[in-house]
């Protein structure tokens, strides 16, 4: 009963922190542009959030499985396998809870009045000391939220990660898996606990989210 | 005008129809064709032998209109306790339909062994892997394998107890992929990602895309037998009657036999 929790905040720990990493590159290099090709690549980013997991895991089965280019050229150079591993997992959870993250942190790069920015600069501070002193501050809500929101929908993610991942108990079994397995099998230990365990958590996920980080 | 066409129009339908419902109602009531709707749940191995069954059955008798709810066969059983409107019930086991039998949901006397099957290990069709038994499987090397969930589905738990007669369950367990039924766990070795898997005889048989590499002793295993039953809330006992019974008819047995499941004798 301990390993799907285990499993599902290290998954969910490490696709928060990539998609962070990903997200941050792709504001600091889209921030200015406004193309058509930025628009395009925030939607294809963002759209996750609102097709149904299915066809998410769907996309991903077809771009990275066994008889996919991709898939074949991993396996016989790398003997790397996507599908049912945990790297798969963390692929699913953070395709996503992506926007979740890139909408939070960018909503508040783009509060940020300009005029401090250009203030700072007039008086000769470094890019860098602009950046930690003055973008970073203003924007600790929106990537602390960011961070909470990712974290939690990463550790919910169900339809593709089972896509993707499967069932492997220890290696691919999260919390949402190991409950509908349980479920289905009638073991209404396993999954009562599991179901209290998540759902607790996100309370006080969310509950922070809202009367701590927001004021 | 046009607004009393339709008036008129309207007036001659429904008398028309009245008339021949007065007809119909008096005349000597053949009770053949009154029109009854059956809702099989099956173990989900049997998908494609019944839904061929049931365009057979339908032909025969014209007034029947099947319909079929596949899934594993603990997870029907469960539908089942719960209250979900089923007449018959196919399970891949004998031990979920006796479960249900014991919980006075299934009818004691309806019960009966409709076929049987064979477990087989598989890979995708251009597998090249070499195996003459399961005790091998430590030594291959391979990413994955794909067996049904063995708490629910049926095949699953036929397999798992192959593995532990061999002693190399544990050996495995962390390349085990369980599917939900075994048509998932089918799935994941057609589309390559499972290089093996291990599902039904009548699963391999009915899938282009993969190939069975080795027939899994019968003796390894606990007995396989589809048993079924009529749910004792069903409203059309007789018509379910006559649906297991084409079951267990030789027209019934060649169509199981052709879609590779072992004949009862």
């Amino acid at each position: 009963m301990i390993a799907p929790i285990i499993l599902s905040l290290k998954i969910s720990i490490a696709a928060t922190l990539i998609v962070f990493l990903i997200s941050s590159l792709l504001i600091k290099f889209l921030y200015k542009s406004t193309s058509l090709f930025k628009n395009i690549v925030e939607t294809i980013l963002i759209v996750p959030m609102v097709l149904p997991p299915s066809v998410v895991g769907y996309f991903i089965l077809k771009v990275l499985g066994r008889r996919s280019p991709i898939g074949k050229f991993l396996f016989n150079n790398f003997n790397i396998q996507i599908i049912f591993s945990t790297e798969g997992a963390i692929i699913a959870a953070g395709i996503v809870s992506f926007p979740l993250m890139y909408q939070s942190i960018k909503s508040s790069v783009e509060a940020i009045d300009i005029s401090y920015i250009e203030a700072a600069r007039t008086m000769g501070a470094s890019e860098w000391r602009i950046f930690t002193k003055i973008i970073l501050p203003l924007c600790k809500p929106g990537i602390l939220s960011g961070l909470v929101l990712t974290f939690s929908r990463a550790l919910g993610e169900f339809g593709a990660t089972l896509m993707v991942a499967g069932n492997i108990p220890g290696k691919t079994q999260t919390i949402p898996v190991a409950i509908y397995f349980a479920v289905e099998s009638g073991d209404n230990r396993t999954a009562n606990f599991l179901v209290l365990f998540i759902t607790t958590l996100s309370f006080f996920f969310i509950y922070i989210l809202n009367y701590r980080l927001k004021k | 005008m046009k607004f009393k066409k339709l008036i008129y129009s309207l007036l001659v339908v429904s008398l028309g129809t009245l008339t021949i419902g007065c007809t119909t109602t008096k005349e000597p009531a053949k009770k053949e064709e009154k029109p009854v709707s059956i809702t099989i749940s099956a173990a989900s191995s049997l998908k494609n032998v019944l839904t061929d069954a049931k365009t057979e059955f339908e032909k025969q008798n014209k007034n029947v209109k099947i319909n079929i709810n596949f899934g594993a066969s603990g997870a029907l059983r469960k539908q089942i306790e719960e209250g979900a409107p089923v007449d018959i019930f196919v399970s891949a086991d004998s031990s979920n339909v006796a479960a249900l039998k014991d919980k006075k949901l299934v009818d004691e006397d309806s019960v009966k062994t409709i076929t049987s099957n064979k477990i087989v290990l598989i890979g995708s069709k251009d597998s090249n892997i070499k195996i003459k038994d399961l005790s091998e499987l430590p030594n291959l090397t391979f990413k994955n394998i794909a067996i049904a969930t063995p708490e629910t589905a049926p095949a699953g738990f036929y397999s798992k107890e192959s593995l532990n007669y061999y002693k190399v369950f544990d050996k495995i367990k962390s390349k085990i992929v369980y599917g939900k039924d075994v048509q998932t766990a089918l799935s994941y070795v057609e589309s390559g990602n499972a290089e093996l898997g291990m599902v039904f005889y009548s699963d391999a048989k009915s899938s282009k895309n993969s190939k069975v590499l080795l027939e899994v002793p019968s003796n390894t295993h606990s007995k396989i037998s589809y048993d079924c039953g009529i749910i004792s809330t069903s409203k059309e006992k007789d018509t379910c009657k006559k649906i297991i019974s084409f079951f267990t008819s030789d027209k019934g047995q060649s169509i199981l036999e052709k879609y590779g499941f072992s004949p009862i004798k």
